[in-house]
């Protein structure tokens, strides 16, 4: 997850970034602690909230996407070290932006292991509505 | 632009600090949320 480092940017454009994750409770406190993480955190270990938005969950979509390789290779080399999954390994991530009023500006929906939401796009999700 | 459908706003997510089950509506309720669902926590 990169969102976190952009909290100045998106609480600048009156967003709140809300991180879900699918591991139990005390993997939530350890990986809050290890990102340094400020914003509102849950989890979901029924991944009843992924299935109900359409994220994906698969073993080909991890495993055998082509995407995932590059995927992880680029990760190795911005120094990222995965470590024991903390949750369900199969299942894929995902970003909405939802205004006040329950209408979504932006769904990104992972394919592959380590597809992370484009910053561009979410920040454009967050710019003021043309009149 | 869609909508989150009612009954999916409904649905709850746990507080990993103990406090109670939020619905997920609770989490747009008043500023625009960029919800970040993560694969796991590893």
């Amino acid at each position: 997850m990169q969102l976190h480092r952009e909290m100045g940017t998106l609480h600048a454009r009156g967003a709140e970034l809300v991180v879900i994750g699918n591991g139990a409770p005390h993997f939530a406190r350890a990986f809050r602690e290890d990102l340094k993480l400020e914003s509102p955190l849950y989890v979901d270990p029924s991944l009843a909230t992924y299935r109900a938005l359409g994220l994906r969950r698969g073993i080909a979509a991890t495993l055998f996407n082509r995407r995932t390789l590059p995927n992880a290779l680029r990760a190795l080399r911005a120094g990222f070290r995965q470590g024991r999954t903390q949750g369900d390994p199969w299942q894929q991530g995902g970003v909405l932006v939802v205004r006040p009023d329950g209408t979504v500006a932006y769904r990104f929906v992972s394919e592959a292991a380590g597809e992370q939401a484009p910053l561009g796009e979410v920040l454009l999700a967050l710019a003021p509505r043309a009149a | 632009m869609d909508r989150i459908p009612e009954d999916v706003a409904k649905l709850t997510v746990l507080d990993p600090e103990g406090g109670p089950p939020r619905r997920l509506e609770e989490l747009w309720s008043g500023r625009t949320a960029v919800l970040a669902f993560v694969r796991h926590f590893g």
